[in-house]
């Protein structure tokens, strides 16, 4: 189901639209961030982390792989899976073993994941428009109810 | 004092023996970048695989070509933060065991330190304080180093490390990994002038930004696909990097008053920023430290420089060091703001 579409036409408003996602996600949710190289993905998460009330710095986990931030009974688990070629790496990084319900997992390139993915997600699709503005749409999928 | 150091925390195995803290006398490097070539980067399982593979041999060609057995080996320093943890932990283990078996003591040393000590190694004379940018795939922090030796970070990168930034370019210009070696080569027959790049300059922040650029060079691909010259984008690109990297440390050793500059990590082994960096840290009298290639690379000499120093003190983490995938260093508290 499609949550949200919109046009960002800045930086500022990537950052602005992670920051409204906040509201919205909860402990135990799972964002996948897709888009091409220089789409604005990890500004969106910078906005999601801010949003989310955590003001640790986020950068980019392309090298590390994974980054934590926020305190133990308030994670954001913030994974980049551009360098994984696979499943089996997936689990010798010991990613999965970082799922709990107490984090929301936001994941860069999840294409990796392949049949791993989970079932109940958000789905963030940074489309680089002709004009340099981005095409943004915020899916979710599967869900558990609302309250 | 001989210190054998050993490295493993990316895709390098690299055993070295140093004398004194600061006379290597042998540092060998099994690279695996023909490896990790056939998939454009570092594949983390692999390199964990391959470290174990290759860390006890070369500890012992380290020590065959230095002609020197174990019993002349002092002490044990050994990278255990941060970076890849499964690449990271084999290194650990087989320090571990080799302390444990030649009953010496054992010193963990952070990566970036060890950057540091590469600027020793490479100009033993050099004394604190200086500021030293450790530039890599995954690095990009401006460090203070007091009079005492202590490390503070004045500024660091608020998203995209400047070689990732490099490399991810180099990606979109179809160049084979490693990126950054290959687009230094094609930018020397470009003209820079020709693709106008931004920088992002973070006024009153020592920190550094590279994803914009990055976002800048899609854009500049995507709209220009006709009459696109590779070697200029490579050219401006690199251009773009250097000149904040080289702008930002000279201003930031200028506000806190250090004589020197070293630099560090992958991405100071271009050329084209070491010699900015040297002009520009001359023309406001302050000398710049550039370590050859081999040790602004990732190497287990520069971690024996700093293991060195421990180990001098009878320091010993003994057999229960960890390793850590992260590990920031202390932002300076004092020196805030510039």
């Amino acid at each position: 189901m499609i949550i949200t579409t919109r046009i960002c036409r800045t930086a500022e408003e990537t950052f602005r639209a992670g920051r409204d996602l906040a509201q919205e996600v909860r402990e135990g949710d799972v964002v996948l961030m897709v888009g091409d190289l220089g789409s604005g993905k990890t500004t969106f998460v910078q906005g999601l982390v801010y949003g989310y009330g955590l003001f640790d710095p986020v950068t980019s986990p392309t090298f590390n792989i994974v980054h934590v931030y926020g305190p133990p009974d308030r994670r954001v688990i913030h994974a980049d899976l551009y360098r994984l070629s696979g499943m089996h790496e997936l689990e010798t990084v010991g990613l999965l073993d970082d799922v709990d319900d107490r984090a929301v997992m936001v994941i860069e390139w999840p294409e990796r994941l392949g049949g791993a993915t989970p079932r109940d997600h958000y789905r963030v699709l940074l489309q680089v428009l002709d004009c340099d503005e981005r095409y943004l749409t915020i899916e979710r999928h599967g869900g558990r109810p609302r309250t | 004092m001989v210190v054998l150091g050993i490295e493993t925390s990316c895709d390098e195995t690299s055993a070295a023996l140093v004398a004194d803290g600061r006379r290597g006398l042998v540092d060998i490097v099994a690279s695996q970048a023909d490896l990790h070539a056939r998939w454009g980067g570092v594949v983390p399982e692999v390199a964990s695989r391959m470290h174990v593979e290759r860390v006890l041999p070369v500890v012992q060609e380290a020590m065959e070509k230095a002609k020197i057995t174990s019993a002349e080996i002092d002490g044990i320093a050994v990278t255990n933060r941060p970076g890849l943890i499964g690449a990271l932990v084999v290194g650990v283990a087989a320090a571990k065991a080799l302390a444990l078996a030649w009953n010496r003591p054992l010193v963990g040393v952070h990566h970036l330190i060890g950057h540091i000590y590469a600027c020793y190694l490479a100009e033993p004379r050099l004394v604190p304080p200086f500021v030293c940018l450790i530039v890599s795939g995954g690095h990009t922090e401006l460090i203070y180093v007091d009079r005492t030796g202590e490390c503070t970070v004045l500024g660091r990168t608020r998203d995209d490390a400047a070689g990732e930034c490099l490399d991810k370019c180099a990606r979109m210009l179809d160049l084979p990994y490693p990126g950054g070696a290959h687009l230094e080569r094609l930018a020397e027959q470009g003209d820079p002038q020709r693709v106008p790049l931004p920088r992002a300059w973070l006024e009153g922040s020592a920190d550094f930004s590279f994803s914009g650029l990055k976002t800048a060079v899609a854009r500049y691909l995507r709209q220009n696909t006709h009459e696109i010259r590779r070697e200029d984008v490579a050219a401006a690109l690199q251009g773009a990097v250097v000149d904040v990297l080289v702008e930002k440390t000279v201003a930031a050793a200028r506000s806190v008053g250090v004589e020197a500059i070293g630099i560090g990590g992958g991405v100071a082994a271009n050329r084209t920023l070491s010699r900015a960096m040297a002009d520009a840290a001359l023309a406001v009298g302050i000398r710049c430290i550039t370590p050859l290639p081999p040790l602004c690379t990732d190497n287990a000499s520069m971690i024996a420089a700093a293991g060195y120093d421990r180990l001098i003190r009878g320091e010993d983490d003994g057999l229960g060091l960890d390793a850590a995938a992260s590990a920031p260093l202390p932002r300076a508290s004092s020196v805030e703001g510039t």
